[in-house]
């Protein structure tokens, strides 16, 4: 009899607050679909395009001239793309994926605060362009809502202020989400693209969707 | 009843003056290692090889192995039994002061001087800093272990004659760089190809016969002097003239030296005389000694041929870069590394060892600056090229956003909303 009466106390409670979760209810399914909207296009920068290339050829020689005095017959003969690096948070360039017609800001940096702003840079790995393995990220549910769609030799193409460089994809894999082997550093210049997986998983995803390109020309 | 409404006032406002004065008198005392001062080693035991290297003497009760020991070697007699009577007295001293801080983890962080407690065992898991002319205590209630590879920096004037670490028993990590005077109140293990700047005192044994084991006892830290300004020797790190170079690995780069061409900022580069500032004297560069720029304190003279820079790329994506000033040029002053666009400011003298650690990974320049003390002029001491390496193992962005879950949620809500709502126009 008093458990009953719990019952319908309670149930009574529920009724008297059914509005107020109906129209929570609203607010959310509103304001998630709000973000994924608006974090689903972010406005690609404008990118100062290289004036600097009369720097680069100016340095260009000089660190062939540095490794030469350091007596090291090794290629260190890398051009210096980026005399000042970025901090997190600032824009790196721009992201073009012409397979599916986007184009997407680069922040350097793959926190919360970047990725909601565009493709995160991964900072612990060289800034495209260079020669060695550079990280980009996206949310999954966002920017890279349509990633699944590219494929091998879809070419990928990141502009930034040392120039335009041009990847065509190698290989897509699909890895577990604490997979080390993904961000090393490799000899040649890589662009590694890394989002969740599945797609429309709900939670955090246990994978991560991975496109391995290789640089075929930079301007 | 107005007498005692006064006396629980002055009661109170004493009570509260105690309160704020107490963490004052907190700051850590020279401990005092007495006749212990001069011992790099001293323990109950202690095994060491030929690779051992001290700078200063070593003190056993039982010797196992013979080091390389420029002071005295000490085994079971007075002036070792001595000794590590006032080393244990220095350790109840360090051990039993009040600590201004509390923490539990060691790693990453920059210190300034003061009393630090740990009620548990300390593994130092990447490089730390001490900052600050004054004395540093470590109170470790557990076992202090360093992880390899670690470094302790000074900066800014502290010294590691001021450094005391107190732990149970303590383990220094294979190439790491350990600052200060360890005592232990058992053992202490050292590790291989590590260097000390300070002394290893353990009331049990001391192992240090791993290869390449060095330990430079400081000297005495210069006069108690409390204003910092005028401090005679700001980092006792690199003085690193009995060790010749604290990295064992064979450095592949014979020192590039700082080569007057290459050098692409407007800056006047090969130091003869067309210097496009506006000093109107050509007889300024011939001598790049530091007297007649008073006009331009800030003017980058461009150094003789002995000034040299040389960096290296660790494994872990840290660098080290090493710098030496000309000659002609000495004295303490403040050194500017810009690394990739970042200036890092370090105190030093003629000679530096700095590792700089989450520098950006990419091909950059890292330019080397000196401003020396005693005139603020600047000393453009050369720059190189280094290419770092993209992380070996980083861990994968996490790339879901919430937005899916609360769609979800919003979803659940509103269906739970709505059936209740059904039913009560059901009911009525």
């Amino acid at each position: 009899m008093n458990k009953n009466s719990f019952l319908t106390r309670t149930l009574k409670i529920a009724q008297r607050l059914s509005p107020g979760f109906l129209i929570l209810g609203i607010c959310l399914i509103s304001w998630a679909s709000y973000q994924i909207y608006a974090q689903s296009d972010p406005v690609p920068v404008s990118i100062e395009q290289p004036q600097e290339q009369p720097d680069l050829i100016a340095l260009a020689p000089e660190s062939v001239d540095t490794a030469n005095a350091t007596g090291d017959p090794e290629p260190e003969t890398d051009e210096i793309l980026y005399p000042v690096r970025p901090t997190v948070g600032e824009n790196v360039g721009n992201l073009t994926l012409p397979a599916i017609n986007e184009v997407l800001p680069i922040i350097h940096g793959t926190d919360e605060d970047e990725l909601s702003r565009g493709i995160g840079h991964f900072a612990g790995s060289v800034l495209p362009g260079e020669n060695d393995n550079a990280v980009l990220s996206g949310h999954r549910d966002t920017v890279f809502r349509e990633l699944g769609q590219l494929e091998i030799t879809d070419q990928l193409i990141v502009e930034t202020s040392a120039g335009k460089f041009t990847y065509e994809i190698r290989e897509i894999k699909i890895v577990p989400s604490d997979d080390k082997s993904i961000i090393t550093p490799t000899t040649s210049a890589v662009l590694t693209v890394t989002t969740c997986y599945p797609f429309d998983f709900i939670g955090s995803s246990p994978d991560r969707y991975i496109l391995i390109a290789d640089l075929v020309s930079s301007e | 009843m107005k007498n005692y409404r006064s006396k629980s006032f002055f009661l109170i406002m004493f009570l509260s003056f105690t309160l704020f004065t107490l963490p004052v008198s907190a700051i850590g005392v020279d401990p005092g290692l007495g006749s212990a001062s001069q011992y790099g080693i001293l323990g109950a035991t202690t095994t060491v090889t030929e690779s051992t290297s001290i700078v200063g003497s070593l003190g056993s009760g039982g010797s196992t192995g013979t080091a390389t020991v420029t002071g005295s070697t000490d085994i079971a007699n007075a002036a070792y039994n001595a000794a590590f009577t006032d080393f244990q007295g220095a350790m109840s001293h360090a051990d039993s002061q009040l600590a201004e801080y509390t923490r539990s983890t060691l790693g990453g962080d920059t210190l300034t001087p003061g009393v630090y407690n740990f009620n548990n065992a300390v593994t130092m898991g990447s490089s730390i800093t001490l900052q600050g002319d004054g004395i540093f205590i470590f109170q470790i209630g557990g076992e202090l272990s360093t992880a390899a590879s670690t470094q302790i920096q000074l900066q800014d004037g502290a010294q590691a004659c001021n450094v005391y670490w107190v732990a149970d028993v303590a383990t220094i990590g294979a190439s790491s760089t350990f600052v200060g005077t360890l005592m232990s109140k058992s053992a202490i293990t050292v590790g291989a190809d590590s260097i000390t700047y300070g002394r290893m005192l353990a009331q049990t044994a001391v192992t240090a016969d791993a290869a390449n084991t060095q330990i430079i006892v400081p000297p005495a830290c210069a006069t108690p002097d409390p204003d910092p300004t005028p401090d005679p020797e700001p980092t006792p790190e690199p003085d690193p003239e009995p060790t010749p170079d604290p990295d064992p690995t064979p450095d592949p780069e014979p020192t590039p030296e700082p080569e007057p061409t290459p050098d692409p900022d407007p800056t006047p580069s090969p130091g003869v005389t067309p210097t496009p500032t506006p000093t109107p004297s050509p007889g300024v560069t011939p001598t790049p000694t530091p007297s007649p720029t008073d006009d331009q304190p800030t003017a980058p003279v461009t150094n003789e041929n002995t000034a040299s820079v040389n960096v290296e790329v660790n494994p872990d994506g840290s660098i080290t870069i090493h710098a030496t000033l000309s000659d002609d040029t000495k004295g303490a002053g403040t050194w500017i590394f810009d690394i990739g666009g970042k200036m890092y400011e370090v105190r030093g003298t003629e000679e530096i060892t700095y590792t700089a650690e989450g520098v950006p990974a990419g091909t950059y320049r890292v330019n080397v600056q000196f401003i020396a003390d005693n005139n603020g002029e600047k000393i453009e001491v050369g720059s190189t090229t280094i290419s770092v390496p993209t992380v070996t193992g980083g861990q994968l962005p996490d790339t879901a956003t919430p937005w899916y879950n609360l769609l979800l949620g919003g979803t659940f809500l509103s269906l739970i909303g709505s059936a209740f709502l059904l039913r009560r126009r059901v009911y009525e």
